[in-house]
């Protein structure tokens, strides 16, 4: 037998079976290494989103671990709520994590979440990013890219504002820990909830979490596609330490050309090769900006 | 598995808040699937490239597991002569290898050669003697492959060698810079030890066949015979048959040649004779009909002669040896030619321009001009069968060379094999399905899958499109060190270095195991409904169809194609 490659020392699972997400959905993927990381000491807080439908209906869930719903844009102020009660038990053992769509963080729920991070409340707060609203049917969020067609665009029309740097936002309120993954990439993702765990204070980690039904692929790409997005430098993975401190966590081997990852999904189909040629343009300058942060340090 | 659904019957059990009670295991989300993903073995490239139906993959997974000697044995199943074939086969297992189409293909043939010389195999006589006795004519890889099968399954057996030594072109045909003789010696050493008796410089008459009482016979005599151009003054002192010639120097290690050699033919053989009279002093040309491109030799064997610094003329062909007053040749006269349309095997016929002729220079014309299957040594017809092997005596059988079609060694592995099983199957009157036996679209035959102690995998051949690259970052093949030019003009010593260990497991690393789950976990890993797990106390992987809602992710990013989705019936 050949030794598999993955550092994931965790054998339990805190995700069971019998949820309700689309097939392939990558959210599912998502939570299951960052409970992984946390261990079964940890309390979930979960807002209006497709995770509130995944999780199962009452009185079943599909989590190990506690899980409480909330308003769709409280889920940072439920989280602080839930932390605080915990620490006045003396349990500072038990970990809080708010687990939020991009709607619910991007833009709903941005206010509660500035303002934990401010107060630097020690909580991990994890957006699952599938780039729009999707439990509703696929609305357009400030997280949706330029170019992707959603149910509210106008018709014809796509996106055409960039998607909300959302980690140098948080980043920018100088808290300890903001982070990217992708949940093509595991490895890196479980490595990074380990280290949030780790850190006392307001964490933010945000995981690209590809949507099937979204998105136009096939369930059984979307992985792949979502591997993509790193692959071809459109979602770099990085994380800021203390506001400043930034690393870049992978260097692809050789380069992709962003086509490959918009050519798979049926949202980018409306763009035209000029649109495309934009955006590599855009994620070559960016990916540039970034390498030249990252060696500051 | 499915879990308990949580319900209450009245107001009265239900709790103060609404919390939580179980969990969602209950709900058999494998309804929403109409695709169901299997853990499959299934053919990889390299298996259907080898003639001689080596284990390719399995082979290079028993090294990155650490064991060389599982290794050896896995292919010893199959073929008693990896040492031999890791240098000198051809390696059409690589053509096919879908690495090939990434960075370039795994260099198997040096990891069977790595194999061969750092491992260990013991030969030992069989358990049980089955009371049968074979004849088998010819030593040369065809006779000496069915022997060893044959004594495995239990059979006397009997190798008839019409010359002094054992090996047939093994030794008499490929020179020792390709294969040294130490090398040949100990694998067939191996035979001897497993009690199979030689009789060398000795052949069998049917007649003797008949008397000595043998159960059964087969016939591999090779083809030897000269192919002879028949040009003018060609009789006479310092004209040679590449063989004739190839034979001096392996017997005697060195013939003395001075002055310039003329090899006529562009085949392996006027590659070996060039290089071997390169190594006996001589200055060497090389004179072939076609094109570069045409000739049969192989590519590396034709690049390593011109890096040695043989002379290639091409689209000539010879007319007659011109000799001296004295006899002495002194050159041979050529026209030219040029390529006519292709004739019904696609091969492009040779037009003969006698108008534009000339003469080159040699003290020496060596003529590989080819040969040809040997006539049977007893008056019998080759009536090709199901086996292939078959002549029209029911108890006479046929394999290598002799018998047409490819002339290899891996070939004549391969097919001394085929021969070995249509015996045993004539002797123990089984009734066997050759294609059951045979890779499916490829060259070779299972042993193994004939003695019923493993399957061919019965899956389609991963193509290079169902590799999931991404696992597998770019390297470069392994190739084997060759000897500086100068040390290889000075004798017979192999020119290619075997792998240094280090270098055969990073190589044996490149393999993409196609078909075959390894047990990498990546399925599990990626499921997102956590419906894969491995399965208790045996290898593999277990999938929980309760709750896999059919995805297709697992398949999607196995990196080898070990998982297929099959429609559900609905
Ligand atoms: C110069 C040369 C180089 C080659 N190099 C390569 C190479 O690098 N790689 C490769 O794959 N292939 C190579 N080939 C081809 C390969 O050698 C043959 O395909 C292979 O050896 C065939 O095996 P065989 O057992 O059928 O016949 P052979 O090897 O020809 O053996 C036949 C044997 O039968 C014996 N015999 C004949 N008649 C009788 C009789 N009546 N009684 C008893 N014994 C008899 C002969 O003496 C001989 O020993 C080469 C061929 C030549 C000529
Ligand atoms: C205040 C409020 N407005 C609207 C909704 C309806 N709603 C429920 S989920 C959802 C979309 C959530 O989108 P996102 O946060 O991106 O998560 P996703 O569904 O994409 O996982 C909306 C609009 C609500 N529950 N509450
Ligand atoms: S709509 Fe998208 S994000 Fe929501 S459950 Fe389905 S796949 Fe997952
Ligand atoms: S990668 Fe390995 S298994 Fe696949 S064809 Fe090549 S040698 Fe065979
Ligand atoms: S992904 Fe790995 S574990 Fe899964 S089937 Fe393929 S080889 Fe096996
Ligand atoms: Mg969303």
């Amino acid at each position: 037998m050949i030794e598999p490659n993955y550092s994931i020392e965790e054998e339990r699972e805190f995700l069971h079976p019998g949820h309700l997400a689309c097939q392939g959905c990558g959210a599912t993927i998502a939570i299951r290494y960052v409970l992984k990381a946390l261990g079964e000491k940890t309390v979930v807080v979960i807002p209006a989103c497709c995770w509130s439908i995944i999780a199962g209906l009452f009185p079943s869930s599909c989590l190990g671990v506690p899980l409480i719903h909330t308003a769709f844009e409280t889920s940072a102020v439920a989280a602080t709520g839930a932390r605080a009660a915990l620490d006045m038990q003396g349990k500072e053992d038990v970990h809080v994590l708010a687990w939020a769509g991009d709607g619910g963080t991007f833009d709903i729920g941005f206010q509660a979440l500035s303002g934990a991070a401010e107060r630097n409340e020690n909580i991990l707060y994890c957006c699952y990013d599938n780039e729009a609203y999707m439990n509703t049917g696929i609305q357009r969020s400030s997280a949706t890219p330029v170019g992707a067609w959603t149910t509210t665009t106008p018709k014809g029309g796509l996106e055409d504002r960039p998607k909300k740097n959302i980690v140098r936002i948080m980043a920018a309120h100088g808290i300890p820990y903001a982070a990217t993954a992708n949940v093509a990439f595991p490895d890196d993702l479980y490595r990074k909830a380990k280290k949030a765990a780790s850190i006392r204070g307001m964490k933010f980690i945000h995981i690209l979490s590809p949507c099937p039904t979204g998105w136009r692929i096939p369930s059984s790409e979307s992985v792949e596609v979502a591997r993509l997005a790193t692959l071809t430098n459109l979602f770099p993975l990085y994380e800021v330490e203390n506001g400043t401190d930034l690393t870049v966590n992978y260097i692809p081997p050789k380069k992709v050309t962003v086509e490959n990852y918009l050519r798979p999904q049926g949202r980018f189909h409306l763009m035209s090769e000029e649109e495309k040629e934009g955006i590599q343009r855009q994620v070559d300058a960016a990916w540039e900006a970034l390498l030249r942060e990252a060696k500051k340090r | 598995m499915l879990g308990k659904l949580v319900q209450f019957h009245s107001i009265e059990e239900l709790p103060d808040s609404p919390v939580t009670k179980g969990t969602t295991l209950w709900n058999p989300t494998g309804t929403w699937r109409s695709v169901r993903p299997i853990h499959v073995s299934r053919l990889s490239p390299c298996l259907l490239g080898c003639p001689a139906g080596n284990p390719v993959e399995t082979f290079i997974r028993l090294i990155e597991e650490g064991d060389v000697d599982g290794a050896l044995s896995a292919i010893h199943e199959e073929n008693p002569f990896p040492a031999i074939c890791g240098r000198v086969c051809f390696h059409p297992c690589e053509d096919r290898c879908n690495r090939g189409s990434l960075d370039g293909p795994v260099a198997i043939h040096l990891l069977e050669r790595w194999v061969a010389d750092r491992g260990t195999w013991k030969p030992v006589p069989p358990e049980k003697e089955n009371g049968k006795s074979v004849a088998i004519l010819g030593s040369g890889p065809a006779g000496l492959t069915a022997a060893y099968h044959l004594r495995r399954m239990g059979y006397a057996v009997t190798v008839y060698e019409k010359d002094r030594k054992l090996g047939g072109l093994l030794r008499y045909g490929i020179p020792a810079y390709r294969l040294p003789r130490k090398v040949l010696n100990r694998e067939i050493k191996n035979l001897r030890k497993m009690g199979i008796v030689f009789k060398t410089g000795k052949s069998l008459t049917e007649e003797e066949f008949d008397a000595r009482g043998f159960d059964a016979a087969i016939l591999c005599v090779g083809a030897q015979k000269f192919r002879d151009p028949k040009l003018v003054h060609q009789e006479g002192k310092g004209v040679w048959q590449a063989l004739e010639f190839l034979r001096g120097v392996n017997e005697n290690d060195r013939v003395s040649l001075q002055g310039k050699a003329l090899i006529i033919g562009g085949g392996n053989a006027a590659i070996d004779a060039a290089r071997s009279a390169l190594r006996c002093g001589a200055d060497v040309t090389i004179a072939y009909r076609r094109t570069r491109e045409e000739m049969p030799a192989f590519g590396e064997e034709v690049e390593a002669a011109m890096e040695e610094g043989v002379n290639f003329v091409f689209q000539v062909a010879p007319q007659s040896i011109k000799r001296g007053s004295d006899g002495q040749v002194t050159g041979v006269g050529f026209v030219k030619t040029r390529p006519g349309k292709p004739d019904e095997t696609g091969r492009r016929k040779v037009i003969i321009n006698p108008h534009e002729t000339f003469t080159i220079e040699a003290d020496q014309v060596i003529l590989a001009t080819g040969e040809v299957p040997a006539d049977l040594p007893w008056d019998l017809e080759i009536r090709y069968g199901e086996s292939l092997c078959e002549t029209d005596r029911e108890d006479v059988f046929v394999a290598g060379d002799v018998a047409g079609r490819q002339r290899t060694v891996a070939y004549a592995i391969g097919w001394g094999k085929r021969a070995a099983i249509a015996v045993d199957a004539y002797l123990q009157s089984k009734k066997v399905n050759f294609n059951k036996i045979a890779v499916p679209g490829g060259e070779g035959i299972s042993m193994r899958a004939y003695l019923g102690t493993a399957q061919i995998p019965d899956k389609p051949v991963v193509p290079y499109e169902e590799v999931n690259t991404y696992y597998f970052p770019e390297s470069e093949a392994a190739r084997g060190r060759v000897l500086p030019k100068q040390k290889r003009l000075e004798g017979f010593n192999e020119v290619v270095q075997g792998l240094a260990s280090p270098q055969a497991r990073n190589e044996a690393a490149r393999c993409f195991h196609c078909g075959d789950c390894v047990m990498c976990d990546n399925c599990l890993i990626f499921c997102p409904d956590v419906a894969i797990s491995r399965a208790e106390g045996k290898e593999g992987y277990d999938i929980d169809l309760d709750h896999c809602k059919g995805c297709g992710i697992c398949a999607r990013e196995c990196p080898r194609g070990a998982i297929i989705m099959v429609e559900e019936n609905i």
